[in-house]
């Protein structure tokens, strides 16, 4: 597994800079509309964690690359555990990066917006950290979660027929949830709603879901051909 | 230590094609060739044995280790494809740091030794490398972890000759007796620069393996006349399974000791067999 | 036409030996090695207990197959003229070469004039002798 995420390692390091950057413009961007610095950060969050994610799978398609590592000293388990570290390793780190931008963008937003004349507002909130921290939890959890999807799909038939399918699955999720949204609200026993409960059930099943998504590939990639 | 590689009975479907009972064995102190048209099995056979692709049937034994599922065999494994693995936007330097992340046995001086030698540039990009230099890297990433088992597929496609022949010094110079090459080529002459043993594969079986001086060295090619044909494919000297090339103006005909050959029939045009002549005679030639 | 050719040099980088391989020739290629070898050290370009060549560097050198070098060798061994020894290498036979030729030949004297005895026993004549031994050279 350790193997695996130096590799991994080795080979994204050079584009993160261009990643951060990317989500650098588009706090920007995104601050411009809102000064919703809080929510900076689930964005950064789910961004950065999956154009570094995606930017992996495309280089395990091309050229070979997937296929030559089979040849190292690194078996197909380590490959996937490999994979998933570095995903976690991403989502924390991109969380951190978030935080550090609404840390900085949103005092600056804020200000901003206030002193313009006629400025709509359209989320005001102030950056205070215990906040930010719960944004940052909620931000883990979306992204494992998200990467909970993408990971087995990626691994199993790559980023170009993977990219279809993932439309499909990313899609369907919001609709199903809407359908069934209701039914699943009012089945929640009602001390379940509070926000410290949410708080923590949402790392769990984050947690859970990558757990299972790192089980169901490791059986999958145990018998693809490259 | 036994058999370096030890293919036994192994089968690959596909919808199309299928690798159809395949043993291979590589010992210690043997270069062996792998030729075979384009499509009849030479990637596959070699993915397979690298546990790049999953077979149906048979074992595989690398460096006598059955467990395809162990990573540490792969230690001492160096591969070389024709198309260079590493991702584009890493630099050479980015690949001795993979080197030295991946394998216990690296040595990272050995690595700057060779990429010098080749003139592979450390800040280079992989992408901005032509074909040449992107196999120089991989064989440079491959012997500086000290394998005992070389595996190339189609390593010196689309180089120049001498660059060839560079590669293959780099092989002979990497052998002793101790350590084995497995190198599958279209460019015959490498291996008969190169080879001890030549194994040819066509539609999915393995068709000969045989070594390379009964090929090159042994074996001929009689160019018949009409009159001289039948007379030749009677003789012992042609084999029990004849190898009969028709042409518009001549017959070619397999032989297995053309210098007994040439003794028996003084007068028949006689070549020496090339691996690639040899080749066509084998999967194309007729019985009669 | 191919022709390989190496200079068999001792440490000291002075050419000791030539061996050249012709891919035009009717002989097989560890035969040409043979001869050659053979003919160097008859003729003194080879001393004694001097060593040759690995098989492998001679493989390599000549760009032939390691298999091809083991069988000159080999041959070379049993016909008495080299002595291989087990991750040493292999050296020219101590002992002068040239009287291990003529005790081989006078073995062979041995072996022909009881031929002839029982050639003559049956009645065949020296003519007829002469035949035989074509014709077995022959199938050889």
């Amino acid at each position: 597994m350790r193997t695996m995420f130096l590799c991994d390692l080795v080979v994204i390091r050079r584009q993160l800079p261009q990643i951060a950057l990317t989500s650098l413009i588009c706090v920007l961007v995104f601050g411009v509309l809102t000064a919703a610095s809080a929510a900076i950060v689930i964005m950064v969050s789910l961004m950065v964690t999956y154009m570094i994610i995606v930017t992996l799978a495309a280089y395990d398609d091309a050229g070979g690359w997937a296929a030559f590592r089979l040849t190292l000293p690194v078996s197909r388990r380590d490959v996937v555990l490999g994979r998933y570290a570095t995903t976690m390793v991403a989502c924390l780190a991109s969380t951190a990066l978030g935080i550090a931008l609404s840390a900085i963008i949103g005092p600056i937003e804020t200000a901003v917006l206030s002193s313009t004349t006629g400025g709509e507002v359209l989320i005001t909130m102030g950056w205070n950290l215990s906040d930010t921290l719960m944004f940052a939890l909620v931000g883990i959890s979306l992204s494992l979660a998200y990467m909970a999807v993408v990971l087995p799909v990626y691994l199993t038939i790559g980023t170009t027929k993977g990219a279809r399918l993932l439309v499909v699955l990313l899609f369907m999720a919001p609709l199903a949830l809407l359908a069934m949204g209701n039914g699943i609200v009012s089945s929640i026993p009602e001390s379940f709603t509070t926000g410290m409960v949410i708080l923590v059930a949402l790392p769990v099943v984050a947690l859970a879901l990558f757990a299972i998504s790192a089980t169901i590939s490791m059986r999958l990639y145990a018998r693809r051909d490259l | 230590m036994n058999h370096l590689i030890n293919v036994a009975g192994v089968t690959k479907h596909y919808k199309d094609f299928a690798l159809d009972d395949v043993n291979l064995v590589v010992d210690p102190g043997e270069i062996v060739g792998l030729i075979g048209r384009n499509g009849a099995g030479k990637t596959t056979l070699i993915k397979s044995l690298l546990g790049i692709i999953r077979t149906n049937n048979g074992t595989i034994e690398l460096l006598d280790d059955a467990d395809e599922h162990a990573a540490a065999t792969h230690e001492r494994v160096g591969v070389v494809f024709d198309i260079c693995p590493f991702v584009g936007e890493m630099r050479v330097s980015d690949v001795a740091s993979l080197g030295k992340a991946t394998f216990a046995t690296w040595d990272a001086t050995k690595f700057d030794g060779l990429c010098r030698n080749f003139s592979l540039d450390e800040g280079k990009r992989v992408k901005e490398l032509s074909r040449g230099m992107g196999m120089r890297l991989q064989l440079a990433f491959a012997l500086a972890h000290d394998p005992l088992l070389l595996v190339l597929d189609e390593p010196t496609a689309g180089l120049d000759p001498i660059a060839r022949e560079e590669a293959l010094d780099i092989l002979r110079d990497f052998m002793d007796d101790d350590r084995a090459i497995l190198i599958s080529s279209h460019i015959t002459t490498d291996l008969e620069h190169v080879a001890d043993r030549i194994v040819c594969i066509d539609e999915g079986k393995i068709v000969f393996d045989v070594s390379k001086d009964d090929i090159c060295d042994a074996a001929g090619v009689a160019r018949c006349r009409a009159d001289e044909v039948d007379a030749v494919i009677e003789s012992k000297l042609t084999g029990t399974d004849k190898r009969v090339l028709h042409g518009a103006f001549s017959t070619d005909v397999l032989v297995f000791d053309r210098i007994a050959f040439a003794r028996e029939f003084p007068d028949v045009t006689l070549d020496r067999a090339t691996i690639e002549k040899y080749m066509t005679l084998m999967l194309k030639g007729d019985a009669r | 036409m191919l022709i390989i050719y190496t200079h068999l040099c001792q440490s000291s980088g002075r050419p000791t030996i030539d061996i050249i391989i012709s891919n035009a020739s009717n002989e097989p290629i560890y035969e040409q090695i043979v001869s050659q070898i053979k003919a160097a050290i008859l003729s003194g370009t080879l001393g004694q207990g001097e060593a040759l060549p690995s098989i492998r560097s001679l493989a390599n050198s000549l760009r032939i197959s390691v298999i091809t070098t083991k069988r000159a060798y080999s041959e070379l061994e049993a016909q008495g003229f080299i002595d291989t020894v087990q991750g040493k290498g292999s050296f020219v036979t101590g002992g002068n070469v040239e009287l291990l030729r003529e005790e081989r030949m006078h073995q062979v004297e041995l072996l022909l004039s009881q031929a002839i005895d029982k050639a003559q026993a049956i009645g065949i004549t020296p003519a007829e002798l002469h035949e035989i031994i074509n014709t077995l050279e022959e199938n050889e």
